[in-house]
């Protein structure tokens, strides 16, 4: 898993390639932990990520559940369909927000 | 061939009795028997009073061991309180010695027919009674069994005398000790072999000593059974059967000291204790059994604690023995209701913990070695009933409204959860087979991660007893019927070739999904008291009918 992170403004961006799996949850887990209780906002690109495990669904719920708590929302965006349907299949498409480049929330 | 015939008959229909006694009894043995196990097994003085009763009753050994073994391994009851029950049993079996005239045939006859009757005209119409019906034809068998042993060993003892073996071999003890083994072995039972020794003394053919070397050996012959059925079993059973060779062995040792004793003192202190007890030979002889069974059973209760130690060593408990062990349920903690329920509701969120790592042996990053989910799925099942019969010994008591209302919820809670890790379990078999081809196996695999998700979620809501975590944990257990639905028909769409075996294994595991998220969304409604009405203390949540 390799993590890209422009945290410039209220709004941060994450940009993730690889397998979000045990290993790639380790990656992200404290930078996400970190901009999730500082940033209004967390923009997190995932057209990159080939796999999501439920580590990495739990990591993503967390953040997300901070950053509901000051008032903001957290988007993945450009999530591959398998990721998605993980997503959707959990019923967690309320709490983490999928976007498409272009297109209004999923 | 034809002189051991009857014999061998009688041994198998005994065996079919303690194997009919053993399985029905167990669901048979309701909350009242378990809490009589339970208030009898806390001082040890009482197991020995009901373990010599119960030997008195079934006259075997074997069969209250089984009986002890069943009820172990079904989760009823706690081996440390129950394995002196079958050790004093022995004392109980004495009695066949001690009334070898006793005849058992009439009652034996009399509970086969009432029995089959009873199967014949269906009156075995619900579990309860078919269970009762059996225990009975068990006992008549076991009975008849006995009787047919007792008979047809009458005609191989005559064979015997006749052949001038018993009365050549009379005067050598070592020789003895082997045929005392031997019966033993053949009889599995050293009360039979007993009964044949009393029999012997009775008919002149042996003297006090030698029919005390066959008593002996028969014991000793018997210790060799339990080994051998220990070795037919795992963990606790293993100990409990070993326990019983461990009786055997320790009236070996205490007779051996007193003939070493006897020996060196000229005063031979057995021979002379029973001598003293009883004028007739026959019954000096039986004394001899009597007081064997007692100095290994003694031994055993003064030296519990080592020996279970041993044991545990000996035979450890295989990992779904451990796994199917409640550890919150303390039976002195049943006098304070309150605190009882409080330890059910801990070893329900240590059984909750366990949902997560059903999903393991499928999971693509689990980390160790996997537990089978069918392991975990049979462990949960003995755990759930044990806290069902805990919970039931704590509405025994003068309860609260309140603590009833908690009693009755986590009664629900713990038939749910049972129901979870039977879903679970299935649900990881459907997803195993819809891998067998891409499609339906990227399905499973999305449905394995979510569910995953989805059961830590829970978990962890229910751990925290926040309002708000549970809250959220209910957005995301909605219904899944539509969304399943959805996903079935895009992929037979996508992929329109999948083979029939797939489809089908697809389909089996959406719909275990669908019910796994039901089931999960009931657990967090059950473990929040505000989102269950209780009417007459019995919670009605929003899925009760569906």
């Amino acid at each position: 898993m390799q993590i890209n992170i422009d945290d410039a403004g209220p709004t941060a961006t994450v940009i993730m390639v690889g397998r979000l799996d045990i290993a790639g949850a380790e990656v992200v887990a404290i930078p996400l932990a970190t901009l999730s209780g500082s940033k209004s906002g967390l923009v997190i690109d995932m057209a990159g990520v080939t796999f999501i495990a439920s580590i990495g669904l739990r990591h993503l719920v967390s953040a997300a559940k901070a950053v509901r708590r000051r008032g903001g929302r957290l988007v993945l965006l450009n999530p591959n369909a398998v990721v998605a349907e993980v997503i959707t299949t959990s019923g967690l498409a309320d709490l983490l927000l999928i976007e498409r480049d272009g297109a209004s929330p999923s | 061939m034809q002189i051991l015939a009857p014999f061998l008959t009688g041994l198998g229909l005994f065996f079919c009795g303690v194997h009919f006694v053993a399985v029905n009894l167990v669901p048979l043995a309701g909350r009242r028997f378990r809490g009589l196990l339970m208030r009898l097994g806390r001082r040890p003085w009482m197991a020995a009073a009901f373990g010599t009763a119960a030997g008195v009753l079934t006259q075997s050994a074997n069969a209250v061991t089984a009986i002890i073994i069943g009820l172990v391994s079904g989760g009823l009851v706690d081996k440390r309180r129950s394995i002196l029950i079958p050790t004093w049993s022995h004392v109980g079996t004495s009695v066949l010695v001690i009334l070898v005239a006793i005849d058992l045939r009439l009652a034996a006859s009399y509970l086969v027919v009432l029995t089959g009757c009873a199967v014949y005209f269906g009156f075995d119409r619900n579990d309860r009674l078919r269970f009762a019906i059996g225990t009975l034809l068990g006992l008549g068998l076991l009975f008849l069994g006995m009787q047919m042993i007792k008979s047809g060993a009458i005609p191989l003892r005559d064979y015997l005398v006749e052949d001038g073996f018993l009365g050549s071999i009379a005067k050598q003890p070592g020789l003895l000790l082997l045929v005392g083994i031997g019966l033993s072995l053949a009889c599995q039972s050293s009360s039979v072999a007993g009964a044949l020794a009393v029999a012997g003394s009775s008919a002149g053919l042996v003297d006090l000593s030698a029919a005390c070397w066959l008593i002996y050996g028969a014991n000793l012959g018997s210790g060799f059974n339990f080994v051998l059925l220990a070795k037919a079993h795992r963990g606790e059973a293993a100990q409990i059967a070993l326990m019983q060779a461990v009786q055997k062995f320790a009236g070996f040792a205490v007779v051996l000291v007193l003939v070493g004793a006897g020996h060196v003192t000229g005063h031979p202190a057995i021979e002379n204790a029973v001598t003293a007890l009883s004028a007739s030979l026959s019954a000096q002889v039986a004394w001899v059994f009597l007081l064997y069974q007692l100095a290994g059973s003694l031994t055993c209760t003064a030296l519990l604690g080592p020996i279970i130690a041993l044991l545990e060593r000996a035979a450890p408990p295989s990992k779904l023995q451990e796994l199917s062990k409640p550890v919150y349920l303390i039976d002195d903690a049943l006098v304070e209701p309150t605190f009882a329920i409080e330890l059910v509701g801990r070893e329900e969120q240590r059984l909750l913990e366990r949902l997560p790592a059903m999903l393991d042996a499928v999971r693509a990053d689990a980390e160790g070695h996997p537990i089978p989910a069918a392991t975990l799925r049979t462990a949960a099942a003995a755990i759930t009933r044990a806290m069902a019969g805990y919970l039931e010994s704590i509405s025994e008591g003068r309860l609260e409204r309140s603590d009833r209302e908690r009693v009755v919820r986590l009664q629900h809670r713990a038939a749910n959860l049972n129901a979870m890790h039977e879903s679970l379990d299935e649900f990881v078999a459907a997803c195993i087979a819809a891998r067998q081809w891409p499609s339906s196996g990227r399905v499973a695999d999305q449905m394995i991660e979510a569910l995953h998700a989805l059961l830590n979620a829970l978990v962890e809501a229910a751990a925290a007893s926040d309002a708000d975590e549970q809250e959220l944990v209910l957005s995301l257990l909605g219904h899944r019927d539509e969304m399943m639905e959805r996903i079935r028909q895009r992929v037979l769409r996508e992929d329109p070739n999948m083979p029939a075996k797939s489809q089908e294994a697809l389909f089996a595991a959406t719909m275990l999904f669908e019910r796994m998220v039901w089931l999960a969304r009931r657990c967090a409604i059950l473990l929040n008291p505000d989102r269950t009405a209780g009417g007459q203390g019995v919670p009605v949540t929003a899925e009760s009918t569906a």
